[in-house]
């Protein structure tokens, strides 16, 4: 199974998505450059990694939203090709409405790195499967506070929220001022998933939690399907 | 400035006087900055070599072989001045210039550390310094993809003026696979790329080699360059391709003295020369004169040296990543460095007389004065110092800091920044341990002796996780070298880290001057700032900490007051700085690293055992119920540091083996407690974890106005 993993110019989370990826059986990971993205018509499913995109500039996500490899990626979308877009990722596919909402600057008004609890929410998602469990993953943004206009609009779509270790969702878990501590939401279909949280941060025991396996183990089971 | 007896050498070895140009070239490379010109007399006091040593000191990143094909690349640098003037840039582009340094050969950067150092953060300047350089740290080592792995912070009035700012970079590159700064074939072509070359930074160095104002000058903004971490993000990722089609013959990133440094050193190193046609730079603004394009410090642009048959490729890969390139001139034969612009030959000077040439200065060593401010004997309440010793910032928690830093990127992180060294994975399956800092006050107190204590802590910190430590890069900052008080600091600090780097074998492979930290009313306290690199050649070790463990102190029952937070604070402790038995360190550092059935351990540091404990207590969400013969009133126990003493960890089945194997190598120890609850509970004591955990956050938090 191969599974793209798509790289503007800034990105800089591909080195540990490639790695986490190539550690599950019978998983290729194909890097795509803006400067060969026709590669995105030769694989089966799509990682979107994080990273500062065109260096933020605009917006997180703005300018990666307008390119021609976004384009293909959005004609993938649309024959149903499963997506897992992760923090500058996630701003890019809200950025090219893939996915609802805008992701706002953290309400700390700082970058914030560090460990927290996310509950996966009953969805109808390809991490369904994952409902009720509670997930240690890093996280590390500055804009990751995730708003719409509408707060049942997103609800609809929440697939994850930020909470304590028992799965609690609390205000004080909240590390960035998201509307219903959201931390990720999924499209209509429930096959492209977008998320702040870093999944492919969480893969080895050396890294300190390996429930990031969970949450890629759902996608790429998504891509066999 | 170039000096009078510059000049004066200048044009007597010319035979003529020189063109502005020359001039401008001369100022940078002469500078204390590019040539160390105070300093490099002193460095034969450092041990340089050992087996492992791949590369030393002398290019932007010093070598360590660490097995499996595999090296390590160092490099520790200062950006004081800028960050003194622009905080956010000055930071910012500190980290982009030590990336580029270790970038020149060939490594590929896996980890930041920074030391920091400001006045006390209670003023608005202060808390401005402060919040603008963690800014510029995090925007531009976030964005282009490479983990902050720690450093220090510390505090203390004689830093309002004169802020540091020194960052660390450690890299990765497969043997084969090592560039040189060098241009060593009469032919090549000398090939610029990255950003486009601007008027920010022009005079940079020189700037950093002169004492600031008291009040900062808006009008040297000029002179601090502006960082771009996208361009800096993408010189990265096209570096290492160059590197993995092996298409250059050698790379040097344009930091200090700019194009000019870059060209002249790179030429020095090969016995060359070089001839650069300045108009062929690709340039942000129209106009610019000959010698500011020559010495111009715009960031993120790097010189290659390229063998013609590879210029075509090399050029297909750089536009690739849509980075401003040009054929900027080539290597000769001549050892002449030549510069043309315009069609005029603006510059015309010997290569080696341009790098090596400059008349040493002359500096005078004195003898410093034994500072002392003790009172003895006077009885402390040990729960007053310690929430006391809890809200001063140096000892408080950086996690306010930490947290604006991606520890995460690339995914290899194993101990992140917080309660001593931290580590991250090889690919080749073992892992790196890292530390880096000083001990201002105490060297301050006595700079040679203070140096190995200070020092010997850092080497703690990576013993305590673990690390068998392998090289060292230094970064000395200290003030005025003209001056005798302050230039005395400056040696004796040499030969305090010299004789460390000999009797614990730990190779110095690179570092940093940073002089001319003054203002006529103060000087900094001096800072040998000092990074390194361990490693780990078994299973990679996290410390966990949970309830049920018991904790052990290991090594010295009782830790020194001289130089101790309680002295600074108190003025309590003894008057003289405690004798280093390195025998002793060694053996409890080389048997903590074969532990292997330990949960925990941290080296007891700043503050002594109880702020040591305190600190790892908070940081982990629980309390400690200790021993009935624990006496935290024993002040030398309590808050006694420089020590070889440690916190170990142990889960409470394992107890028996533990101290059996304790008892076989013959290392002191005394089992402290069982964790658990939420306060600190001991004969005499009793102290809710809430309420130190509120002092120790409350000064960074404050400081950071979050």
């Amino acid at each position: 199974m191969k599974i793209g993993v798509v790289r503007f110019p800034g990105t800089n989370n591909e080195h540990e998505t490639i790695r986490a990826l190539a550690s599950f059986d019978g998983v290729t990971p194909v890097l795509i450059d803006v400067w060969n993205h026709e590669l995105v018509n030769q694989v089966d499913g799509l990682y979107l990694p994080g990273g500062f995109s065109y260096g933020d500039f605009l917006r997180a996500g703005a300018i990666a939203a307008t390119t021609e490899t976004m384009q293909l990626i959005k004609e993938k979308a649309k024959e149903g090709t499963p997506i897992l877009s992760i923090c500058n990722g996630f701003q890019v596919t809200t950025e090219s409405s893939l996915l609802e909402g805008v992701l706002l600057p953290n309400n700390t008004t700082r970058f914030v790195c560090k460990f927290i609890h996310l509950r996966i929410e009953t969805n109808d998602s390809y991490l369904s499967g994952l409902e009720g469990q509670v997930l240690k993953l890093p996280i590390a943004h500055f804009e990751g506070n995730l708003w719409h206009p509408s707060s049942n609009e997103l609800e609809k779509y929440a697939v994850a929220r930020y909470s304590d270790e028992k799965g609690d969702v609390l205000p004080q878990s909240n590390p960035n001022g998201s509307l219903g501590n959201i931390a990720g939401i999924s499209n209509e279909t429930g096959v492209i998933v977008g998320m702040m949280p870093h999944p492919e941060r969480a893969v080895f025991p050396y890294q300190g939690s390996t429930d990031g396996r969970l949450i890629i183990n759902s996608f790429l089971e998504a891509v066999k399907c | 400035m170039l000096t009078e007896q510059e000049m004066a050498k200048i044009r007597k070895t010319l035979g003529r006087d020189g063109t502005v140009a020359e001039y401008a070239v001369f100022d940078a490379l002469w500078s204390e900055h590019c040539s160390y010109k105070s300093s490099k007399r002193w460095f034969h006091l450092f041990n340089t070599k050992n087996e492992r040593i791949a590369l030393g000191i002398g290019e932007g990143a010093g070598l360590i072989d660490v097995g499996d094909g595999l090296l390590v690349g160092l490099g520790l640098e200062s950006h004081n001045h800028p960050s003194a003037v622009d905080p956010f840039n000055g930071a910012a582009t500190g980290v982009g210039g030590i990336v580029r340094d270790i970038l020149s050969q060939g490594c590929k950067p896996i980890a930041i550390l920074d030391c920091l150092r400001f006045g006390m953060p209670t003023s608005h300047r202060q808390k401005f310094l402060l919040d603008q350089v963690v800014l510029g740290i995090s925007s531009y080592g976030n964005c282009i993809g490479v983990p902050n792995l720690g450093g220090d912070i510390e505090f203390s009035k004689e830093f309002e003026t004169n802020p540091l700012v020194n960052a660390m970079c450690v890299g990765i590159v497969e043997k084969g696979k090592v560039i040189r700064s060098i241009a060593k074939n009469p032919g090549d072509l000398l090939f610029l790329f990255g950003s486009k070359t601007g008027l920010d930074g022009i005079g940079g160095v020189t700037f950093a080699s002169e004492i600031l104002e008291e009040e900062p000058n808006s009008e040297k903004r000029g002179s601090v360059q502006i960082g771009d971490p996208l361009t800096e993000k993408l010189l990265i990722d096209a570096v290492l391709e160059l590197r993995d089609k092996q298409l250059i013959s050698g790379l040097q990133d344009l930091g200090g003295g700019g194009l000019a440094c870059a060209a002249a050193e790179m030429a020095e190193k090969g016995k060359t020369g070089v001839e650069l046609d300045l108009n062929k730079v690709p340039l942000k603004v129209k106009g610019m004169k000959g010698w500011e394009i020559l010495i111009s410090e715009s960031q993120e642009r790097m010189l290659a040296v390229v063998p013609p048959e590879h210029i075509d490729e090399v050029q297909s890969v750089i536009e690739k990543y849509a980075l401003a390139n040009a054929i900027v001139g080539k290597v000769t034969d001549t050892g002449m460095f030549r510069a043309w612009h315009n069609d005029e030959l603006i510059a015309d000077i010997p290569v080696d007389f341009t790098v090596n040439g400059f008349p040493e200065p002359e500096r005078t060593i004195g003898k410093l004065q034994t500072r002392k401010t003790f009172e003895k004997h006077v009885i402390l309440d040990v729960r007053d110092v310690l929430l006391n010793l809890s809200s001063n910032p140096d000892l408080a928690l950086k996690t306010g800091v930490f947290q604006q830093y991606d520890q995460h990127v690339q995914g290899n992180t194993i101990v992140s920044p917080g309660t001593g060294a931290t580590s991250l994975m090889l690919p080749n399956g073992k892992s790196l341990v890292l530390a880096a800092g000083t001990n201002s006050y105490l060297v301050g107190l006595n700079p040679r002796v203070g140096t190995e204590l200070a020092t010997l802590e850092i080497v703690r910190k990576v013993w305590a996780r673990k690390g068998e430590p392998l090289a060292m890069v230094d970064s000395l900052n200290f003030g005025n070298p003209e001056k005798t008080e302050s230039y005395t600091e400056f040696v004796e600090s040499i030969r305090g880290l010299g004789n460390l780097s000999h009797k614990l074998d730990i190779p110095v492979v690179g570092g940093n001057v940073s002089l001319y930290n003054e203002t006529d009313s103060t000087k900094i306290l001096p800072s040998p700032f000092v990074g390194i690199v361990g490693l780990n050649s078994g299973e990679p070790y996290r410390p966990i900490v949970e309830v049920g463990d018991v904790f052990y102190l290991i090594g010295s029952r009782h830790g020194h007051l001289y130089g101790s937070q309680l002295l600074r604070y108190y003025g309590i402790g003894e008057e003289t700085p405690p004798q280093i038995d390195y025998a002793e360190e060694k053996r409890i550092g080389n048997f903590l690293i074969s532990l292997d059935s330990i949960k925990s351990s941290y080296h007891i540091g700043r503050g002594g055992l109880l702020l040591t404990l305190s600190k790892i207590l908070v940081t982990e969400s629980v309390g400690i119920t200790c021993e009935d013969n624990i006496d935290f009133t024993n002040l030398h126990f309590s808050f006694g540091e420089h020590a070889p003493r440690y916190l170990v960890g142990v889960s409470e089945n394992n107890q028996r083996t533990f101290e059996k194997h304790l008892e076989m190598n013959n290392i002191q120890h005394l089992k402290l407690g069982v964790i658990g609850g939420s306060q600190i509970k001991a004969k005499g004591l009793a102290i809710q974890m809430g309420e130190i955990k509120e002092r120790l956050s409350k000064p960074i938090m404050e400081a950071l106005m979050i």
